[in-house]
């Protein structure tokens, strides 16, 4: 464990001001610690975080070309999902800086072969056996690719086109005619292009942290058409996303807001004192429904929205233990249930692909510790977060805008390579 | 569909070809070719013997010119797909087939892969790398199982129907990946027989692994879905349509129905090549999608009194020999559809369809 964390409970601003002047492997060791102890938790804390760690491995990191930093980056990065593997939004940012560093080198790759024979090229010339011998790029690949009968499973998630069967280029194998990323990349020989591929991913990665701070604000910009005046919203455990949207909402309709809180907590009515009093100043009526009587409420309520702690590929998300329960009446009365989550919290695994998505925690607000008979007498388990089935939710509000769960697919390709959908598993 | 870019050939050439074609001292036969390479290997899938078989044609034919090789191409694979009752699945390969050649007349690259090849360039390549396809194709199952293998997890009980090799050999991938975790398969199969014989030999390869196999039979599906607490069910398809439903083995859509009933996850392991451009509207619009088959047939007992006179082993004939039937799944049915290019939502199909006729 990092000795410097000692003495003091640390939390995620902590962390990053011990990033400073700290070698790589220190602030890695203390990040994992800090997982591992959910000191950091929940799917922002834990996104920041992350980018922050690999903006160091690819900032203090030793590499000389492409396939180094991809590497160092993806063995940091498993690190960090085992930590805690329940936050699947680690791995998210992980495949993303993957990306990122892939498009960069094949941008700059681009920019050096310019002129020069491209590497496809010499796919086209072991067609012909007549033709002259490749030069200069075709000495990488000479003579007909071997078939690979048993693919990896990195390579074997191919491009997106029914092609691939009858293509010249084994499907396999296109990526390495496309990018430089796999196996026989040429180191990049000039210091200068390295240095200027480290700055741009650099950008790159602060960019992906942007993003992260902004994606509330930018998802509570859709709050006003969301909400009419008049609407009943109920709100199951609001997070900051939500609570931002709520208030968003507030500055330009007027609405009712039923506070949905799970579990009884030992504050009681007085948790999410501050939203109530932001949407009241906004002359926004607040009901708290206590756990339990979502259904008594759900006839007069427009619509439900839910934080996600995940979005699976499928639709299904990862939210507060309950949340399915709240999705399930929603369901029953047919009220819309939106989600509110960031693009960063979109996960390219399915639901039967996650682990085990029901994670169980503290219960001492179900059952005192003081209540000796009783925790000597029975086990009370509760659940921290659960799986909410893709048919109950019906639009998706991410910082780009609201989905159906239809074009989740869409937006994934969008955000990750095919290569490094498969990460942790590598 | 080819009209606009036609490459004008010379109206003599076409002629001596055409005539030569004929003449041939053994004229080439594509549905016994088919057959052939159907037969020659278990392993081989329906679309990709369509294609193999379309390329043998492409070696023999002397057709000199793009276009008229093209028509030739297409008149076959038409002559293929009139001789078989269920011809939808050799569309998937015929048509993949002729749009990567007029892709190439147009100059067109496919998306992600090669540069543009001219048509001599293509022809070349496809003749020479025809095994290759059958390899690929073999891959892509491999692939399919590998990921399909994660969603079989400690504990599970599964259901798989039908003799799909892809399915499969997808739970034999499952039952690796838990004995390289746990030591022994850690989860039970339940393999719905549906009277053919394709489904033994997987059961006995999953018995062998040490997996526990229960057989039924189609009526004891939905006992079975509650009595076993099936988690998943998997299986595999003849072809996959346009709008991300399936034309596959009749009873697929039963299954499918009853696990939607039970909210049990149904998932398809199918290629990518078994997508195909046909649209079925209901289970009453398959034969306009070409399929042949007589499953309903209303009779009176004097109609069937004169049938029987007329021939008495009819009723055993139109049964015991008739190729299998097939039904329609919708897409609402479906909860991910496991293709070698990532696990799919039925949405997702149309996005692949239109990468090919663009």
């Amino acid at each position: 464990m990092a000795p410097l964390l000692a003495g003091y409970a640390p939390n995620l601003e902590k962390f990053l001001k011990t990033l400073k002047g700290q070698s790589l492997e220190a602030s890695t060791e203390g990040l994992i610690a800090l997982l591992k102890r959910r000191q950091i938790r929940g799917a922002e804390a834990c996104a920041f975080a992350t980018a922050r760690v690999l903006l160091q491995v690819v900032a203090k990191s030793k590499w000389t070309d492409v396939d180094q930093l991809l590497a160092n980056v993806q063995k940091v990065g498993a690190r960090l999902t085992h930590a805690a593997p329940r936050e699947l939004v680690i791995g998210n940012i992980v495949r993303r800086v993957l990306g990122l560093i892939r498009d960069e080198a094949s941008e700059e790759r681009n920019a050096d072969n310019e002129g020069s024979l491209m590497d496809s090229v010499s796919d086209l010339q072991t067609l012909q056996p007549s033709a002259a011998t490749a030069t200069s790029s075709g000495s990488q690949r000479p003579g007909p690719n071997p078939i690979k009968p048993t693919l990896t499973p990195a390579a074997s998630f191919v491009s997106k086109s029914l092609f691939n069967l009858l293509s010249v280029v084994d499907p396999a194998e296109s990526f390495t005619t496309g990018s430089p990323v796999t196996g026989s990349s040429t180191p990049i020989q000039q210091n200068s292009s390295a240095t200027a591929l480290k700055s741009e991913v650099i950008d790159g990665i602060e960019e992906i942290m942007d993003e992260l701070s902004q994606a509330d604000d930018q998802i509570a910009g859709f709050a006003d058409v969301q909400i009419h005046p008049g609407d009943h919203i109920l709100a199951y455990q609001p997070t900051a996303t939500v609570e931002k949207f709520l208030v968003r909402a507030a500055s330009k309709r007027h609405f009712t807001a039923l506070i949905a809180s799970g579990t009884p907590s030992p504050k009681g009515p007085e948790a999410y004192a501050s939203l109530k009093k932001k949407l009241a100043a906004a002359g926004v009526r607040t009901v708290h429904v206590m756990s339990g009587s979502y259904a008594a409420y759900l006839p007069k309520v427009s619509k439900v929205i839910l934080p996600a702690h995940a979005v699976l590929a499928n639709g299904a998300i990862i939210a507060d233990g309950g949340a399915a329960c709240v999705a399930r009446a929603a369901r029953e009365y047919s009220k819309p249930v939106i989600v509110l989550s960031g693009v960063y919290k979109l996960c390219p695994e399915n639901s039967s692909e996650v682990e085990d998505p029901i994670e169980l925690g503290d219960s001492s607000a179900y059952v005192p510790f003081t209540d000796g008979p009783l925790v000597d007498g029975v086990d009370v388990e509760s659940a921290v977060s659960e799986l909410v089935p893709a048919d109950l939710v019906d639009m998706y509000i991410t910082n780009l805008g609201p989905h159906t769960r239809d074009h989740l697919d869409d937006i994934l390709a969008d955000h990750y390579k095919v290569e490094d959908i498969d990460f942790p598993l590598q | 569909m080819t009209t606009g870019d036609v490459t004008k050939p010379e109206p003599l050439a076409i002629r001596t070809a055409q005539a030569s074609a004929q003449d041939d001292s053994t004229p080439f036969d594509i549905v016994q070719e088919y057959r052939t390479i159907l037969a020659s290997d278990p392993e081989i899938s329906m679309p990709v013997a369509a294609i193999e078989a379309l390329i043998a044609l492409l070696g023999r034919t002397s057709a000199t010119t793009a276009m008229e090789t093209v028509s030739v191409i297409k008149t076959h694979a038409e002559l293929l797909q009139q001789a078989v009752s269920n011809p939808v699945p050799l569309k998937a390969g015929t048509d993949l087939f002729q749009q990567y050649l007029l892709r190439s007349l147009k100059g067109q690259a496919a998306a992600g892969s090669a540069p543009p090849l001219s048509f001599d360039e293509t022809r070349q390549h496809l003749l020479r790398n025809s095994q290759r396809f059958v390899t690929r194709a073999k891959a892509a199952r491999e692939t399919i199982a590998y990921k399909g293998a994660a969603y079989v997890k400690d504990g599970s009980v599964v259901l798989a129907a039908g003799g799909s090799r892809t399915v499969k050999t997808l739970l034999l991938r499952a039952a690796d990946r838990h004995v390289e975790r746990w030591g022994s398969p850690r989860f039970k199969v339940v393999y719905v027989m549906d009277g053919s014989r394709d489904s033994v030999p997987a059961v006995e390869a999953l018995r062998e692994r040490g997996v526990p196999v229960a057989e039924i039979e189609q009526s004891a599906v939905a006992f079975t879905l509650r009595a076993a607490r099936v988690d998943m069910a998997f299986v595999g398809t003849e072809v996959v349509v346009q709008n991300g439903g399936l034309l596959s083995r009749m009873g697929t859509f039963q299954l499918a129905t009853l696990c939607q009933a039970m909210k049990i996850p149904f998932y398809v392991a199918a290629e990518s090549h078994k997508i195909v451009r046909v649209y079925p509207l209901s289970q009453a619009d398959l034969p306009r999608c070409g399929v042949r088959q007589d499953v309903l047939e209303f009779k009176c007992a004097e109609q069937q009194k004169a049938e029987e006179e007329d021939s008495p082993d009819l009723f055993n004939r139109s049964f015991g020999q008739q190729a299998s039937p097939i039904d329609y799944t919708p897409p609402e049915f479906i909860s991910s559809i496991i293709t070698e290019q990532g696990v799919k939502m039925p949405a997702a199909v149309y996005d692949l369809i239109l990468d090919l006729y663009t």
